[in-house]
């Protein structure tokens, strides 16, 4: 049989939510989508979330070319229809193209309302609504330093945040009232402008616009009692309107929308309509929940399968603005007498509750600041259900997670929508976790569209994912050390211990894909070194060529030689061995590190070992992932502001530390007083020294962040502040990711926690740290001691120079 | 790789002479390559890096490419090809073992014809 051609006008939400509901049901149809926007179906809702930043443009695309082309569906992309002839049966664009269909599907959506004010049409003044509205005004962000957003609703709400996040100044004009009068009351509208003011957004009420000044471009708004706002910008989000032109121009039946009934059938038995154009039973939507409910009981009419009918729905909105928790849903006003209140405010604390009950169940509610039992009243309102019983605990049930309470949503029947926006069941994440094997948020989302439309569901998906997985249950990827080895690193380290592999080969060979990449090799290097406390088995192919060869390597290849000056102090004897040497092999330049060190710049590869045997110094390490160095101040030696003697304390650090790698870097420094001539409270280890006493300061930085260190512990004596340096040392060898900073350790695992298995820990659990740490350092060693004399391989050091050609050349015709 | 008809072979060094899963620069004349133990396959490319001129000897090897030590550009020994880190390419040059001895084409080097991405 010939397929029956389905032309679907608008891309938009709603009729690829519905294309998706029909093609499920695998009918024989051949499918073309006519599209005024020249994108992908995207997400219309994220469209503020592009706005303010919080996702980027290619994050809010649902369906990709690939779900096209997948499903054979011609996309005609910035074609806009205008009319369609149902007795011919063909649809018409405005370039004067036809398309003939068997059954037409309008899914037209909605335009702005545009009030007619004076010099509307003025450059600056800007719709909100699709992807270019945004991406023009991002730009106009750029340079804009006022803008009015005309419109307190829920969209112009969201634009004024996005705006502000931008760094533009924002005034919200409203012509009603209060904010978001269509979804809050009077009470809950004083909230939401407290809340909106908050952020710093100015809101003006029961204000009608009359007239934009300015030449070409807004300079000003004008209201209609006088006042005048400057503006380089303006926003207009006065409400929208359903798109009926079309439908009009065929000839179908249309009010405020495109006339529908229950089965989303227009008024030609071959045209449907489904989402923001439709009028159901006198009601338009402008919401997304209600497009997913009628797109499945039009998918269903229209593969011939007619029967399911759209009931209308429940209205809730969650208004999404960075900063404030705003849910309304259903009948919110309990304007009637039999219906009641029960309330909650705190002023305080800016949370406002309400619900109104009517014959004994929740037919709406209003949550402002605190919107965690969103999910639980939208279930009451959608169910109906009798809630005389426990009444009293309405509002504050604290949604305990055990088993087999009535909030554990794992108790809850396979039929209850989890996702409002979508309209997925619980049923049908289970069997995408059975059946499918979803294991992860995102992997659910992609199966199912779940948690894809305002998101809010996620936390209700996870719950079900750790239900039914326990223990197999993936928290989302995102801290897997590479695509080479897919674990977490954390995890890693305990198969690495557990399952006692040694090198960084077999870690690869068992877990990962064998081959490796320049991020796994070193860090796996590091994770194998420090779990066996240096018993592992070195592969020096997994090596950044800085720890071959002991040196740094510098933009031409050449390297660098740090030698170790603890505590930043040096002698004579050893500045004259370093100009000396500086001097024998030419090297270019030697330079005074902001580290107190000496750097020898641009040595070659083969001169380094015979560097290092001529200076006799130990390796500075200022190439690795290790003890850098530690800085210090003169102190009670010779400052006469010391109170602490820092130059012996910081020499003692260093000692006990150096030759010990890290999974980042660690540079130190000691002070003798508080003024902080060498800088130790931006160093990942400091010690600061007070009368009496020492601050042992972690976490500092001044590089590409700069952080002031967080006081781990005071203490009385210098061995005290050496011991507490040495925990806090190796504790972040034990549990920092490698790469991670301290600065980055310490915030990811709070400071309180470090000092509770640190320095407050137990006597066992301190010994067990320092004992490691002991144990590690008497497998550490001077590389450059050792390597200068005896390389670990004959061409540790060298590259290969050959000969003049003709000693070179043979002849290999073989 | 494509057989290319070598007149020259240039003897470079004994088959052990770096250690596997390693490069090492190699200069002769006014050629500068690196070539790279595979563990009985070695593989010579451009000494540097088409981004800023790293060497690429000095490189961690992984599989059949290398990853530049400066800016971590992984370019790969089978085609010369950039595989991520930004887009370029460096020549390939023919070797050959015998009898536990490297050699390399250095007259013959190679960029990869044609589109890097396929």
């Amino acid at each position: 049989m010939e397929p029956k051609h389905l032309v679907v006008v608008g891309n938009g939400m709603a009729g690829m939510a519905c294309v998706d509901a029909i093609l499920k049901r695998k009918p024989n149809f051949k499918i073309t989508v006519l599209s005024e926007e020249p994108y992908y179906n995207y997400n219309r809702i994220f469209l503020s979330a592009v706005l303010s930043g919080e996702k980027s443009v290619e994050e809010i695309y649902i369906n990709t070319k690939e779900w096209y082309d997948r499903h054979h569906i011609t996309l005609c992309q910035g074609v806009r229809a205008i009319d369609a002839d149902p007795k011919k049966k063909f649809v018409y664009t405005e370039d004067g193209i036809s398309f003939p269909y068997d059954l037409l599907l309008l899914a037209t959506g909605s335009t702005p309302f545009i009030p007619p004010i004076e010099g509307v049409n003025k450059k600056g003044v800007f719709t909100f609504r699709n992807m270019k509205d945004t991406e023009e005004i991002m730009k106009q962000c750029e340079t804009a330093k006022e803008a009015v957003v005309i419109g307190g609703g829920l969209l112009g709400l969201e634009a004024a945040r996005g705006i502000l996040n931008r760094g533009v100044k924002v005034t919200v004009v409203h012509l009603m009232e209060r904010l978001m009068d269509v979804q809050l009351d009077e009470i809950g509208g004083q909230f939401l402008k407290r809340e909106i003011e908050k952020l710093g957004i100015t809101v003006l009420l029961s204000k009608s616009t009359t007239k934009f000044f300015g030449h070409d471009r807004v300079e000003s708004v004008m209201f209609k009692d006088g006042q005048v706002v400057p503006a380089d910008m303006v926003v207009m989000a006065c409400g929208i309107r359903p798109n009926i032109e079309l439908a009009k121009k065929a000839g179908l039946e249309v009010n405020r929308g495109i006339v529908v009934n229950d089965f989303l059938e227009t008024s030609d038995p071959s045209i449907f309509a489904v989402g923001e154009c439709v009028e159901h039973a006198g009601k338009v939507y402008g919401l997304v929940a209600p497009l997913y409910d009628q797109g499945k009981v039009l998918a269903a009419t229209i593969t011939g399968d007619k029967g399911p009918t759209y009931q209308g729905s429940v209205l809730a909105t969650k208004l999404k603005v960075m900063g404030i928790e705003l849910f309304s849903a259903g009948d919110f006003k309990a304007a009637e007498p039999d219906k009641e209140v029960i309330s909650y405010q705190d002023h305080g604390f800016g949370i406002y509750k309400k619900l109104v009950v009517h014959r004994e169940s929740v037919v709406g509610a209003i949550l402002i600041g605190d919107t965690s039992d969103a999910n639980r009243f939208l279930e009451l309102i959608r169910k109906k259900e009798r809630v005389t019983e426990n009444r009293q605990q309405l509002l504050f049930q604290k949604p305990p997670a055990v088993a087999g309470s009535p909030t554990d949503v794992m108790s809850r029947p396979d039929s209850d929508t989890i996702c409002g926006c979508i309209g997925v069941s619980k049923g049908q994440i289970l069997s995408a976790i059975r059946e499918q094997s979803c294991k992860t948020l995102s992997q659910v989302k992609t199966c199912t569209k779940a948690s894809s439309g305002c998101g809010t569901c996620a936390g209700l998906v996870q719950e079900i994912l750790m239900g039914v997985l326990g223990s197999e249950f993936q928290e989302e990827k995102k801290e897997v050390l590479c695509g080479c080895v897919p674990f977490p690193k954390e995890q890693l380290r305990t198969m690495i211990k557990t399952q006692n592999l040694k090198s960084v080969q077999d870690v690869l060979d068992i877990y990962g894909n064998a081959i490796g990449c320049s991020l796994c090799k070193p860090a796996l290097s590091f994770i194998v070194d420090e779990v066996h406390c240096g018993d592992h088995k070195e592969d020096r192919s997994a090596r950044f060529i800085n720890d071959r060869v002991h040196a740094n390597i510098q933009r031409d290849g050449t390297f660098s030689v740090v030698p170790r000056m603890r505590g930043g102090v040096t002698s004579a004897a050893e500045l004259r061995k370093i100009a000396d040497v500086a001097e024998k092999y030419n090297v270019p330049m030697v330079k005074v590190t902001g580290s107190q060190r000496l750097d020898l710049l641009g040595v070659k590869k083969e001169d380094l070992p015979k560097i290092w045997a001529e200076l006799g110094m130990t390796s500075g390490f200022a190439y690795a992932k290790a003890v850098r160095m530690v800085k210090s101040c003169v102190g009670t030696d010779f400052c006469r502001y010391g109170t602490q003697n820092s130059i012996e304390t910081g020499i003692k650090l260093e000692t006990l530390l150096e030759g010990l790698y890290t999974p980042a870097k660690v540079k130190m420094g000691v002070v003798g007083c508080p003024r902080n001539c060498a800088e130790a409270t931006v160093k990942d280890i400091g010690l600061v020294g007070m009368e009496g006493g020492w601050q042992v300061v972690i976490g500092g930085a001044a590089g590409k962040k700069v952080r002031a260190a967080d006081i781990l512990v005071t203490v009385k004596t210098t061995e005290e502040a050496l011991e507490a340096a040495l925990l806090f040392f190796q504790y972040y060898r034990e549990n920092g990711e490698y790469i991670e900073r301290t600065y980055d350790f310490v915030e990811r695992l709070g400071l309180e926690k470090i000092r509770r298995e640190t320095v407050l820990a137990s006597e066992e659990t301190k010994q067990g740290l320092l004992e490691r740490l002991r144990k590690a350092k008497t497998k550490a060693v001077n590389p450059w001691a050792a390597e200068s004399g005896q390389p670990v391989h004959p061409m540790q050091f060298k590259d290969l120079v050959l000969p003049r050609e003709k000693e070179a050349l043979i002849e290999g015709a073989r | 790789m494509e057989q290319v008809k070598v007149s020259k072979w240039y003897l470079v060094a004994s088959q052990d002479t770096i250690p596997v899963k390693e490069g090492r620069r190699v200069y002769y004349g006014g050629h500068e390559i690196a070539l790279f133990n595979l563990g009985g396959e070695y593989r010579a490319l451009d000494g540097r890096c088409p981004h800023k001129g790293g060497p690429l000897g000095d490189g961690i090897v992984a599989g059949k490419a290398v990853f530049c030590p400066l800016h971590n550009w992984k370019i790969s020994m089978e085609n010369g090809c950039a595989l991520s880190g930004g887009e370029g390419r460096v020549k390939v040059y023919p070797v050959k073992v015998m009898e536990n001895k490297v050699y390399v084409a250095f007259e013959e080097g190679r960029f990869h014809e044609g589109d890097c991405q396929s």
